[in-house]
């Protein structure tokens, strides 16, 4: 056990891996911190035999105390005796120090906070470091989980040092708001579709004034070098101003991407296969060259129904404007339940369909799905022995159930035929897709290559739905309002981390904690102007999904615009480990740190306050990013805003590695029901 | 022991390449893939609307590399078209600014094209090909375990060096002719000849590199930046700055005249003040460029003290240019020479006998078919290069003469040498072989230079006025007016197009003079005539050398051991300043290169076979073995004298690693700066740091800032964890690194 306290109050925490106890005695200013705020943070940094904390010091205390957040302290034992008897540190400010204080907007605004750090004496031996190490872990992780993220940001208090918060330092892309724009030029990233007539089948962003000619322009491109050199193009990059354009040419159909996001070939790539995919799910490759076979100059665009077209607007957004590492991780999220449960549910399963196997006989159920919440995590997977499917494949079935999901159409039972292009081509199966729970969003889908098995399986799906619900743990988790999935940071003792992704190679899947995020009002604020402007004329070119999408919007901006960022963060950690072509920068593991530092501009980062808008003109930024790729893992991290200890951040990946090694059979689905 | 050659594709279709990649393959060899360099093209679109020469008048410069069959005007026509098309579409979709000095690259399955776009109106376009023709070099690794990557694509000299080669080519040309924009605005006169010059110096350049790619790579990773060039690390605690000496600076050293004076300030004042030479000599700039077997430390160049070391202005504003045009000079063809210096000096195909090809033909660097007639296989088409053939054609048939001449009296003296090699034999075992050295004074000798270098390095050209003699250092003038009368006015003067601020871009006289390892390159205003005056070069040399002494006392002599190699480093760092006002790149990472990959021929040829030459033309078109010209900064022949060719040009653990590692560190290396640039941060605003630990046991630290951007490579079991309180304003991921790096940061900065 570990006794923290301070004149005021006692805290306890379970210690494992001690039996000694320590007392951390804080100073009232500092006791005051952490009861008025509960965005009060210390980071540890422990490394090279030294100790070194950062202390959160909110504006409003540092400006009400003498507290310096500026001052630099050191956190020493009284003496080396007395810390390993007594345990005991004092945390004493330094009042000769308070001259640095940062310098002060007239509105009481902190323009520059700098972290208050701590050194422990060298003399502490190593074990003593050690425990200390581990006390001040718990310590900390306690301290910043202890609160919940504000809605507001950090309200009055101000930002703090070490920060939930997730500054954008990356420029700014348009969201579905900014459909204002006039110009092609100004979108940082579009899809065109064209077929190899030159006629436009689909375009993310439309200027149909420039869209005729420009698909001549991309036809005639790609046909001269097929023609006069026997090639395809591949990619066309401007190096100075980072606009890439990755072309895929298809029997019949051309696809485009232009982006200056920042995505290696590799991913823009994908994103065109997978459009080309798209395409082949609703019509097969055997009906469009049958299409183009008769008529080589056949529109496309008009053939396809204004669900396809809105679909592929959907995937393009998913691509270009929301966080969807699938694409990037070629793998499916998975959702985390307990082992025991997931175990259940695959056996009610495969007792289900062998009780029912008059109604289902063997051959009609190919595969199926149990999916929970709106980004679509496998639950559970029944497929036959022998046998699986591409995850390409199951990542377009997904997406098809997430649009469903934004439709809100889920109230209905949908029979669906969808072509899988990796596992066939040039036929369809038939997805019977169920909403097991609105609120909970939680999907079932069977798949069957029979086209009229939509009653056998509706039987069968809603017999399993019976049966599942008669299991309160599991009705908890895939029918119940209010679900108990998904795990929160806060479940690991990573301190300072703010979000990670970790994928399992071996499952071809991976794992997120839940998002937490405060909102920027500020942004909220922009983006409504924004939105207010949109003028008629390009109203127009929306079709219903983009205006279901930015209703959509209107109520998640923040949500989206923190997955934003977090796509933006997380690209730049996919590609700082892997080269244009997307293969590794070393064959077997590789670890990369990044640090990113300085200061946001007013328009980067504004820490709004509902109350006062007034942002702060210049915030530091301390964001430690870190990616760890081995053949059997990867793991993609980002910590909060404030860090810049390695040492501290190497700490929590290891946890986190061990957290999800430990828990491996609860994160993944390992096999699925096997029938 | 390490085999590493060079087989062409070509080579590999007959039975014995064939045979030899497969070895290669059994033997899990390395393979290094070469580009083949397809075409060049600049042209003018401006110039479209003019159908007086079906629009042709846009067409500027149409090479085809290699022995490719002669396209029709409407295919060079329509390759000019697709580069616009593409263009003209990235900037409807796109904001590309048409203003703004760009470049792209459009990668085919089998084909990347580059392609710069300078002065808002020229494109300059290279094509690289890796179809049927590609170069193989395969290197192979017999003695190591090592596991050839399955990915051959990763084996290829990134395209990122031959974009920074176009963009040098085009800078070395504004360097020497001024700007395309200055030829075209007036008639079609001067139109032509801006090709004809278009034709003298893109096409010599390119197909120096089409014959010797590893010209790509000599210079190691600095060549990736043509903005920046390379400055060499010394301890000047001196006025002479790497950024330029002010005005004060210069009046301060001219007061200081009554101790011993520095060597910066002998130069500043016997020199550039002078009253004679002022204000005729506006700036001198000095180059280390050291040579192996010159270097005072033997076995090592330097890569830290290698280059522009600095110069008496502070407003040369292409600086970065004229020293990264020395650098290229120098690694290219292993020597600054006048010829060199004057342009004449190539690599040519050599002319070899039947059995000698056979020999060399599984190991060329290259897959060109060897012309008879010893052509460099050149195939310019354009109307305005007629003259430029026909000298060409002159140029090959007196090459040819000349290889005849030589392989004539080869076969004169063969006899002789057979008796002499008897003789010899019998002077050995007969223990009287001081009597046979008399008989050996009657043997001719034409490559005498490794047996004598004094009288070899004694040039024709009258320049070099002292020669080393055992302690007695080289010095004298590469390009004055001193030279010989009989020698074109390239070696008398080197006229170049400098800009200093508040200037516009002028041409300026530029005499070369050298000391050892030590080059200089004195600016002079046109209107200069003094330097026509003997008796004024002559004191100028005096003085000169009088400068660069007292540099060898003050600076050379007190290098460290860690400065001069002597003591490895435990890693190797690159810094490269950015900002407008400093483009300069300061490292310590040797060219990932080996010798080896590329000077392979040697290796694999006992009679050391090579089948490219370094000729140099214009005087009278004689072949001329490079090794007979003297060396006056010795670069390739000193590193193939080492054991085994290998670079040891560096003063870090990294000399230490095997050519298959260092290869695929560089290649890692220039993709992780590749991917800075996709990165998307706000570049105003934010840094970004990257510490990369690699399964190689290697560390790479990357800091990119507006200002600068700086490389660490470390052992990542050299790493010793710092002791002690670390200071914690100063938590950045460079601390990770260890004390020593932690060190020489704060000292470097």
């Amino acid at each position: 056990m570990v006794n923290i306290s301070n004149s005021d109050e006692h805290k306890t925490f379970n210690n494992n891996t001690t039996n000694k106890s320590g007392t951390i005695r804080f100073i009232p200013g500092f006791n005051s911190i952490s009861k008025a705020t509960p965005t009060v943070s210390i980071a540890l940094n422990n490394s090279r035999g030294t100790t070194d904390l950062s202390i959160t010091a909110p504006s409003d205390i540092i400006n009400n105390n003498s507290i310096s957040s500026t001052s630099s302290h050191r956190l020493l034992p009284e003496s080396t005796k007395s810390y390993s008897s007594l345990r005991d540190i004092e945390i004493s400010f330094d009042e000769s120090l308070s001259s640095r204080v940062p310098n002060k907007t007239s509105n009481g605004n902190i323009n520059e906070v700098a972290p208050i750090e701590f050194t422990t004496s060298n003399s502490i031996s190593q074990n003593e470091h050690n425990s200390y190490q581990e006390i001040l872990t718990d310590l900390l992780s306690e301290s910043f989980y202890s609160y919940t993220p504000s809605v507001c940001g950090m309200g009055r208090c101000g930002p703090s040092v070490v920060s939930n918060e997730l500054p954008n330092i990356f420029n700014k892309s348009e969201t579905l708001l900014s459909v204002n724009k006039q110009r092609l030029t100004r979108f940082n990233k579009n899809f065109f579709i064209i077929s190899d007539a030159g006629k436009p089948i689909f375009t993310m962003h439309r200027d149909d004034k420039k869209i005729i000619p420009l698909a001549g322009i991309i036809n005639t491109i790609v046909n001269y070098f097929q023609v006069n050199q026997q090639a395809e193009i591949k990619t066309i990059h401007f190096r100075n101003t980072g606009q890439k354009f990755v072309f895929l040419n298809k029997e019949h159909i051309i696809i485009m991407i232009h982006s200056n996001l920042g995505e290696s070939f590799k991913i823009l790539q994908d994103q065109c296969y997978f459009l080309y995919s798209y395409l082949i799910s609703t019509l097969t490759s055997k009906s469009l060259e049958r299409l183009f076979r008769n008529r080589s100059n056949f529109d496309l665009g008009t053939f396809l129904a204004q669900s396809d077209i809105e679909n592929l607007n959907s995937i393009c957004h998913l691509l270009s404007n929301n966080f969807y590492p699938d694409i990037f991780l070629n793998a499916l999220q998975s959702n985390p339940i307990e082992k025991r449960i997931r175990n259940k549910i695959h056996k009610e399963i495969l007792q289900e369909l062998h009780e029912n196997r008059d109604i289902i006989p063997r051959g009609t159920l190919l595969y199926g799905f149990l999916l929970i919440g709106e980004d679509t995590k496998m639950a559970a997977v029944i497929r036959p022995q022998g046998h699986t499917l591409y995850t390409h494949d199951i990542q377009l079935l997904f997406c098809l159930v997430r649009r469903h999901l934004h439709l809100n159409t889920m109230d209905r039972e949908l029979w669906i035929p969808i072509c899988f292009p990796k596992f066939n081509s040039s036929g369809f199966l038939y997805s019977y897709i169920k909403t097991l729970s609105l609120k909970n969003k939680s999907v079932m889908v069977l798949l069957s290559a029979q086209k009229d098995a939509f009653f056998k399986l509706k039987l069968f799906g809603d017999r399993l739905l019976t049966r599942l619900g008669k299991d309160s743990h599991i009705a908890k988790i895939i029918i119940s309002d209010n679900p108990c999935t998904g795990f929160s940071i806060k479940d690991i003792p990573a301190p300072l981390i703010h979000h990670f992704i970790f994928k399992s190679t071996k499952n071809a899947q991976y794992i997120m904690p839940i998002m937490e995020y405060n909102i920027k009002y500020q942004d909220v604020i922009e983006n409504t102007v924004s939105c207010n402007d949109e003028s008629e004329n390009n109203q127009k070119y929306l079709g219903n999904q983009q205006k279901d999408d930015i209703h959509f919007m209107e109520d998640g901006i923040d949500l989206l615009n923190y997955q934003i960022k977090l796509q933006r963060y997380y690209m730049e950690l996919h590609n700082s480990v892997t080269s244009e072509d997307g293969s590794k920068l070393q064959s077997r593991s590789v670890i990369n740190f990044i640090q990113w530092d300085g200061i946001t501009s007013k328009n980067i980062s504004s820490y709004g306050d509902i109350d006062n808008l007034q942002s702060v003109n210049n915030r530091r930024i301390h964001i430690m990013g870190m990616v760890w790729c081995t053949p059997h893992f990867e793991l993609y991290l980002i910590s909060n805003n404030g860090v810049s200890d390695k040492g501290a951040i190497s700490s929590s990946a290891k946890n986190i590695l061990r957290w999800c090694q430990k828990h491996e059979q609860r994160l993944f689905i390992q096999n699925g029901a096997i029938f | 022991m390490e085999t590493i050659g060079i087989v062409s594709s070509s080579i590999l279709k007959s039975s014995e390449g064939a045979l030899v990649c497969e070895q290669t393959i059994v033997n899990k060899s390395r393979y290094i893939l070469v580009w083949m360099l397809k075409y060049l093209i600049i042209f003018d679109p401006s110039k479209n609307g003019e159908l007086d020469s079906e629009a042709r008048s846009s067409l500027l410069l149409y090479h085809e590399f290699g022995d490719q069959y002669n396209c029709s005007i409407n295919e060079k026509l329509s390759r000019i078209g697709i580069i616009q098309g593409v263009w003209s579409m990235s900037q409807e979709i796109a904001d590309v600014e048409e203003g703004l000095d760009n470049e792209n690259i459009t990668e085919l399955d089998n084909e990347i094209i580059l392609t710069i776009f300078v002065e808002s109106r020229f494109f300059v376009t290279l094509t690289l090909s890796n179809s049927d023709t590609e170069n193989v070099i395969t290197a192979r690794n017999n003695g190591n375990n090592y596991e050839s990557s399955t990915n051959i694509s990763t084996n290829k000299i990134p395209y990122q060096f031959y974009l920074s080669h176009l963009w040098l080519s085009y800078r070395f040309f504004l360097l020497q002719y001024g700007t395309f924009q200055s030829f075209c605005n007036t008639d079609t006169h001067t139109t032509k000849q801006l090709t004809n010059l278009l034709n003298e110096h893109m096409i010599p350049f390119w197909n120096d590199i089409y014959l010797k790619p590893s010209i790509l790579l000599r210079r190691g990773l600095d060549a990736l930046w043509y903005e920046v060039f390379k400055c060499a690390e010394f301890n000047l605690n001196n006025s002479l700055k790497q950024s330029g000496a002010t005005d004060n600076n210069k009046k301060d050293n001219i007061d200081n005249g009554g101790s011993v004076q520095s060597w910066d300030s002998i130069i500043l004042r016997d020199v550039i003040l002078n009253e004679e030479s002022f204000p005729g000599i506006v700036d001198i700039l000095i180059y280390n460029l050291p040579s192996n077997k010159q270097s005072k430390f033997k076995g090592s160049i330097l890569k830290k003290q290698y280059g522009f070391i600095g110069n008496f202005t502070n407003d040369l504003e292409n600086l970065n240019d004229l020293s990264n045009w020395l650098y290229h000079l120098h690694t290219s063809y292993g020597t600054i020479s006048n010829h060199v210096i004057t342009g004449n000096m190539h690599y040519k195909e050599r002319i070899i006998d039947m059995e000698e090809n056979s020999m060399y033909n599984n190991a060329r660097e290259q897959n060109t078919t060897i012309s008879n007639n010893g052509n460099t296989n050149s195939n310019t088409d354009n109307e305005y290069t007629t003259n430029s053939l026909e000298n060409s054609k002159l140029k090959s048939v007196m090459s040819t003469l000349s290889s005849y001449s030589n392989r004539f009296l080869h076969n004169v003296t063969l006899p002789m040498s057979f008796a002499y090699d008897a003789i010899r034999e019998i002077g050995v075992t007969t223990e009287i072989s001081n009597s046979v050295s008399l008989f050996k004074d009657y043997i001719p000798r034409w490559s005498t230079e490794a047996d004598n270098p004094d009288k070899n390095n004694c040039m024709d050209t009258g320049n070099i006025s002292y020669l080393e003699r055992g302690n007695i250092p080289r010095h004298g003038f590469l390009i004055s007016p001193l030279a010989n009368k009989n020698l074109p006015i390239s070696y008398k003067i080197k006229k170049l197009h400098l800009k200093f601020k508040s200037q516009d871009n002028i041409r300026y006289n530029t005499l070369f003079w050298f000391y050892n390892d030590i080059l200089l390159l004195i600016v002079c205003k046109e209107n200069f005539e003094k330097i026509w005056d003997t008796s004024f070069l002559t004191e100028m040399d005096k003085l000169l050398t009088k400068g660069i002494v007292q540099f060898h006392e003050e600076v050379l002599k007190n290098l460290t051991l860690c400065d001069i190699g002597q003591i490895d480093r435990r890693f190797a760092y690159m810094v490269m300043e950015k900002t407008d006002s400093n483009q300069t790149l300061k490292t310590s990472i040797p060219p990932f290169f080996a010798e080896t990959l590329f000077n392979s021929l040697d290796s694999r040829n006992k009679d050391n076979v090579s089948p490219l030459d370094l000729v140099f033309t214009g005087m009278d078109n004689c072949s001329i073995n490079f090794k007979s010209m003297g060396k006056i900064f010795g670069f390739i022949s000193c590193l193939e004298e080492n054991e085994g060719g290998k670079d040891y040009s560096c003063d870090s653990f990294l000399k230490s690693l095997s050519d298959d590692k260092a290869w695929e560190l560089q290649n890692n290396i220039v993709d992780l700066l590749e991917t800075f640039k996709n990165s998307k941060k706000q570049l105003d605003s934010v840094n970004e740091e990257r510490l990369l630990m690699l399964d190689n046991g290697l560390i790479c630290y990357i800091r990119s800032d507006p200002q600068r951007l700086v490389m660490v490579i470390k052992n990542w079991y050299g790493i010793q964890k710092n002791k002690g309180v670390l200071k914690l304003n100063r938590k950045t991921l460079l601390d990770s690194l260890g004390k020593d790096v932690v060190d020489w940061w704060e000292q470097f900065q």
